[in-house]
């Protein structure tokens, strides 16, 4: 069949009928505008590219069930997007079960939402990093650039760039080892008003 | 505290990503990919297909009708618009390519020997550079197309204007000279009429003028009978003095019948 027959069955074909619901207004600009940073943000944080994308999807399937209760969909898929990373980690690493945080181990990996636990666990998380990489970690997971993490710290790019390479091996290591150092959740890291 | 190390490489025996890669795998990351997991995701949580996805091709020439004079031509504002969005991406996303192949070539010059991780994000960007040029190919001859078959219908649209314009000029200055012929032919007539009609004017006048003389004059011949019945001893010679120019007297006969 030529192409001019196929745009014919193209245009003649009877429209097929769809009961799904429909896709909440703005959700498919806001997926394909934010994508890549969540992609960026989790894998600055220390995700390879597949987990970061398998992350990102989860986070992006939680923003479309939640669509009409968040008020900003960006930082709310980029705290689920890395929760997400870190519980795949955690899972596939067979992490073992318990209480969430209990004696400095994640649990509580069964669900599909970011819940206040997972936030909290990746707080502790960067509690562990050195300051410095912490607040890198942090002002990156809040959305913030190279270059204005590097002028609100007083660095040069090429240092935030260094420090955030670090903190993404330590935070590997970390989830890697199964283990927490130790149960503080530290306070701030992640919050830009807190930070500031 | 910072690891100092060759930027846009992974540190030895880290295995992890530097900035720099992780910026280049982001970029590299098309339209088409992001929409294909856009419509996975949606289509795990049960929704429908966005409604807004890109359309493959909006505008199917021969799909319409011939459009006729003072009908867009061709492709619409908002098809054009699409294909210009859609040629705007893959220009892009091939920008985007090169420049992540020259840093991938660029770090293949180093003497270190490339990892497999750059040589998968090698062999990804390639094929992603490959997609994207025959996209945009794609997108280019479509476009080559549209703009052909647009200009193609406007060059007949114009002509066939030109020769409905050429038609309704020639009939428009025909009906224009019959007009003129009928007008001066009814002007003509007219005058004709108007001439005829006041020389029977005239003529009317002129009867009117020489009937009322000689009605006075009759009239007064049958004034003079009645006196000179009435006196017939006195000297007519005061009566006559009053008689009309011309009048016959009483004893002439009356230039009218009585009753008439």
């Amino acid at each position: 069949m030529g192409e001019s027959n196929r745009a014919l069955a193209r245009v003649f074909s009877p429209p097929s009928v769809d009961h799904r619901p429909a896709v909440p207004a703005g959700f498919a600009e806001f997926y394909r505008d934010r994508y890549r940073e969540l992609i960026r943000v989790t894998m600055y944080f220390g995700a390879g590219e597949a987990d970061a994308h398998d992350a990102v999807a989860a986070a992006a399937a939680e923003v479309l069930t939640r669509w009409d209760e968040i008020n900003n969909p960006y930082q709310y898929a980029r705290t689920a997007a890395i929760s997400h990373f870190v519980k795949s980690r955690a899972r596939a690493l067979r992490w073992p079960g318990g209480p969430a945080l209990r004696d400095g181990h994640l649990s509580g990996l069964g669900h599909s939402d970011t819940t206040a636990e997972d936030r909290q666990f990746v707080i502790m998380l960067l509690g562990q990093l050195p300051q410095t990489q912490r607040q890198v970690m942090a002002l990156t997971i809040d959305g913030y650039g190279t270059g204005e993490i590097a002028d609100y710290l007083g660095q040069s790019g090429a240092t935030v760039l260094a420090v955030r390479r670090e903190g993404r091996r330590r935070l590997r290591d970390l989830l890697e080892s199964g283990r927490l150092e130790n149960q503080r959740a530290l306070p701030g890291p992640t919050s830009t008003a807190e930070a500031q | 505290m910072t690891t100092e190390g060759d930027p846009g490489r992974t540190p030895a025996g880290t295995g992890v990503l530097d900035d720099e890669a992780i910026d280049v795998l982001v970029d590299a990351i098309t339209d088409v990919e992001v929409d294909a997991r856009l419509r996975q995701t949606l289509h795990t949580a049960g929704y429908a297909d966005p409604v807004d996805a890109p359309p493959q091709v909006a505008y199917r020439p021969g799909a319409h009708a011939r459009p006729e004079v003072g009908e867009t031509i061709g492709p619409d504002d908002a098809t054009v618009a699409e294909l210009t969005a859609e040629l705007e991406r893959l220009r892009r996303e091939k920008a985007a390519a090169e420049r992540a192949l020259g840093l991938i070539h660029g770090k293949r010059d180093q003497p270190d020997p490339p990892t497999d991780s750059e040589q998968q994000a090698l062999q990804m960007l390639m094929l992603v550079r490959r997609t994207a040029d025959e996209n945009l190919a794609e997108a280019r001859r479509e476009a080559d197309r549209l703009v052909t078959t647009a200009r193609q219908q406007a060059e007949e649209l114009v002509e066939e204007a030109q020769t409905r314009a050429e038609t309704l000029d020639r009939e428009a200055q025909q009906r224009y000279r019959e007009a003129e012929e009928q007008y001066q032919t009814t002007m003509t007539q007219l005058v004709t009429d108007r001439d005829t009609v006041q020389a029977q004017v005239d003529k009317l006048r002129g009867f009117e003028r020489e009937y009322r003389i000689r009605l006075e004059a009759y009239l007064e011949g049958q004034l003079r009978h009645l006196r000179q019945d009435a006196e017939p001893n006195r000297d007519p010679a005061p009566a006559e003095q009053f008689a009309a120019p011309g009048s016959t007297g009483p004893e002439s006969p009356t230039p009218y019948p009585v009753g008439w």
